[in-house]
């Protein structure tokens, strides 16, 4: 088979440098090492997955504690329980009576032990502040504060 | 070795001076030898694939359904949350009735070995019998209960001494109901079963506010069968029974039962009743009986004991009776206080003679006069004097015949013939309280009616239900009252009451400071094929105090008391005492210059 035979050759020629006009040097991507990238990706992939499984077990964990202060609530709501049983056992009138009259020789009082103190006039003698009684106070009862103290009347 | 190869790398040609033969034979060997074992590898391989395929086959298609059901049985569970079951306090919010945790004791009969021998370690402990024991661990059985809800101290000890049985016994923790106070209110109170069930008293009548709502959650176990917090889901969000606040007082109930037992020691009665009421609002203070059950060990009661006797027995007020007569008489007008029954100390009608008790003779009494001698023939003359209709309709307005409507169950409507049967002399006995059944609740409430204007109000025993965080979910309102006699005759009749008390029966009742208005009663008992029993009485005292400004209606009744059975002998006592320690208690100021309507 007859063919024409290629007549151009390369040459290499020294060509002058480029000179860079305020522009910056176009830098090229610094290649990463297959590792890396791999690890990365790894790390990436399996990152969601430990987060999941850490949530998870924490959750767990938590439902457990939960459980365990729930067990202990149990007991300590019975133990107020039954220290709540003792003790209106102790204050049963039966039991005071009992012990006042034996242990520590004491007696009903008679009628003439007991006296009537009237104390009713001396609470009714209390007089109440003045009071600020003002339009404007009344007004702004109405709208600020209370119904009631708007309608309360000055004595 | 026709057909088989051996492969040999290009450019590797067998080394000079040896027989070619040689290692092709022995590679072939090696290779049919490693042919063989991967064969049986393949072919071991396959058989655990296959196994592998019939067991996934097996797992998820042939059995899928029942282990799926397996597995939701294991892993899902629902959950029953238990309410607490409410309090049951008394007016100042002091527990009567509380829930205190418990143990109950199970037994596993398929992992005993020697049931009498279990039977016999454990029951002295329980305090069952050792046959009782061994009779209920039938071997093919994997549960039964040993004892429900025993006492902390039982289940320490059993799990001391039972320590070897090992698999064989356990515990559960249950709620179990206490009542702080031993046989104190037992019968207002009743009791709660096994089951946390309200069976008597307040704990059945209020059962509808104790009980509260079980709840329900869906939840995850895990491989362990712990319950998995986290997946919990709550369907029904439960409910914890609300607190009952009773009207009664702790105090003043505790007077009552001490007076009571005391009362009962002393006149061997066979048993007694003690009724405390507020007249003005109808709040029960006090309900004392005796003889009592221990409501933690309501079992060893007969369920006859466990009826309130003041609510369900209905007995003959005796004279008790003669101040509805001297209302009705009053309200109806056919009498007034001054006017003069005279009679020679007996009284004849239909045939039937009317005596005073041990022969006595009243020539002339008045209304006033008749009430504070107890004067049955005058009780009679004035019952006659009324007539049938009206006293009938006077007793029917106080209350009597229809229960009071007290929340507890069980009232009794005690029994009130009506006019029609009221043949021979049963208008002049039931003027003095013959003839006619009715309930202390009954009659302390007519006669609070005569304290209040003549209103009835309705007697009640529950105060205030309050929820778990203490706010108030209902609260009885007091109740206006209905007219049942006129207010002017109601004062009447309690200035009479007032003199009896004074100067009449009812002395062995006063009190030092406060005016009394009181009534004593003595009624026979009536036999059963009828008539009336020899030497059986039932003594009673009804009182108001202060009489001129009400604070206590107090009934006591005694049942058959051995040697002195009246009424203001041996009664009256016991109201005195009641009402002095209860009026201290309630810090009601005695009064000197106390006036009544005279």
């Amino acid at each position: 088979m007859i063919a024409p035979q290629r007549r151009t050759e390369l040459f290499p020629v020294r060509l002058p440098e480029r000179i860079h006009r305020g522009q910056p040097a176009v830098r090229r991507r610094p290649r990463v090492h297959p590792m890396v990238g791999a690890t990365v990706m790894a790390v990436l992939l399996t990152l969601p997955a430990i987060l999941y499984v850490s949530v998870r077990a924490y959750r767990a964990e938590a439902g457990y504690t939960i459980l365990r202060l729930q067990s202990e609530l149990a007991r300590l709501r019975a133990e107020h329980a039954r220290l709540a049983s003792q003790v209106a056992a102790l204050k049963s009138p039966q039991r005071i009576e009992h012990y006042a009259t034996t242990e520590l020789g004491m007696a009903p009082p008679r009628q003439h032990q007991l006296a009537t103190i009237t104390v009713g006039p001396a609470i009714a003698q209390v007089v109440a502040p003045p009071r600020d009684r003002s339009v404007w106070r009344t007004l702004a009862s109405w709208f600020g504060k209370s119904e009631a103290e708007a309608r309360e009347r000055t004595r | 070795m026709t057909g088989r190869r051996v492969r040999r790398p290009p450019g590797r040609a067998v080394p000079p001076g040896r027989h070619a033969f040689r290692p092709a034979q022995a590679d072939s060997e090696h290779f049919r030898l490693i042919r063989l074992r991967a064969g049986l590898l393949l072919i071991g391989l396959l058989l655990a694939m296959g196994g592998l395929g019939g067991r996934l086959i097996s797992l998820h298609i042939v059995h899928a359904r029942s282990l799926e059901r397996l597995a939701e049985r294991q892993q899902f569970a629902e959950l029953v949350i238990q309410p607490r079951r409410g309090r049951l306090l008394d007016r100042w919010g002091r527990p009567l009735a509380i829930n205190v945790d418990a143990e109950s004791v199970y037994a596993v009969p398929s992992r005993i070995d020697d049931p009498a021998a279990f039977a016999r370690t454990v029951a002295p402990i329980l305090g069952q019998r050792p046959a009782d024991v061994a009779a209920r661990l039938r071997p093919d059985r994997h549960f039964v209960w040993l004892a429900r809800r025993v006492p902390a101290r039982t289940a320490q000890q059993l799990r001391s001494r039972a320590a070897h049985l090992g698999e064989a016994i356990g515990f559960l923790p249950e709620a179990r109901r206490e009542y702080p106070n031993g046989t104190l209110a037992a019968h207002i109170l009743g009791f709660a079963g096994v089951d946390n069930q309200g069976l008597a008293g307040a704990e059945f009548a209020f059962e509808r506010f104790l009980r509260g709502r079980a709840g329900l959650a869906h939840i995850e176990r895990d491989a362990m069968g712990r319950p998995r917090f986290e997946t919990r889901t709550v369907v029904v969000e439960p409910t914890d029974g609300a607190d009952v606040v009773l009207t009664i007082d702790q105090v003043i109930q505790h007077i009552a039962e001490r007076e009571l037992d005391r009362a009962l020691e002393a006149t061997r009665a066979t048993w007694g009743a003690a009724l405390v009421m507020e007249p003005r609002t109808g709040e029960i203070l006090a309900m004392a009986t005796s003889p009592r059950f221990d409501p933690n060990d309501f079992e060893r009661a007969t369920p006859a004991e466990w009826n309130n006797p003041i609510l369900t027995r209905v007995y003959e007020p005796g004279s008790t009776f003669k101040i509805v007569l001297a209302a009705a008489a009053l309200d109806a007008g056919v009498t007034d206080e001054r006017q003069v029954f005279t009679n020679n100390g007996t009284y004849k009608v239909a045939g039937y003679t009317i005596r005073e008790a041990h022969n006595r003779i009243f020539p002339r009494q008045t209304l006033r006069d008749i009430i504070r001698n107890s004067s049955n023939v005058g009780a009679a003359m004035v019952a006659t004097r009324l007539g049938a209709e009206a006293f009938h309709a006077t007793i029917r307005r106080l209350g009597f015949g229809l229960p009071t409507g007290l929340e507890l169950p069980g009232e009794a409507a005690g029994l009130v013939p009506p006019p029609e049967q009221w043949g021979g002399a049963k208008l002049q006995t039931i003027g003095f309280g013959q003839g006619i059944s009715a309930t202390p609740l009954q009659v302390l409430v007519a006669a609070a009616a005569l304290a209040n204007d003549g209103l009835v109000v309705r007697p009640h025993i529950l105060r205030a239900v309050r929820d778990a965080e203490g706010r108030a979910l209902e609260v009885t309102s007091v109740d206006p009252g209905r007219p049942a006699v006129a207010p002017g005759t109601a004062r009447k009749v309690m200035a009479m009451m007032v003199d009896a008390v004074a100067r009449g029966t009812g002395t062995l009742a006063e009190l030092d400071g406060y005016l009394v208005a009181g009534k004593t009663g003595t009624a026979q008992k009536p036999a059963p094929s009828g008539g009336y029993l020899p030497d059986a009485y039932i003594a009673s005292f009804l009182g108001i105090v202060p009489a001129d400004r009400p604070r206590l209606a107090i009934l006591v009744l005694l049942d058959e008391p051995k040697g002195e059975y009246y009424g203001g002998v041996v009664a009256a006592p016991v109201f005195r005492a009641i009402a002095r320690q209860a009026l201290w208690h309630l810090r009601v100021a005695p009064s000197t210059d106390a006036v009544v309507v005279r």
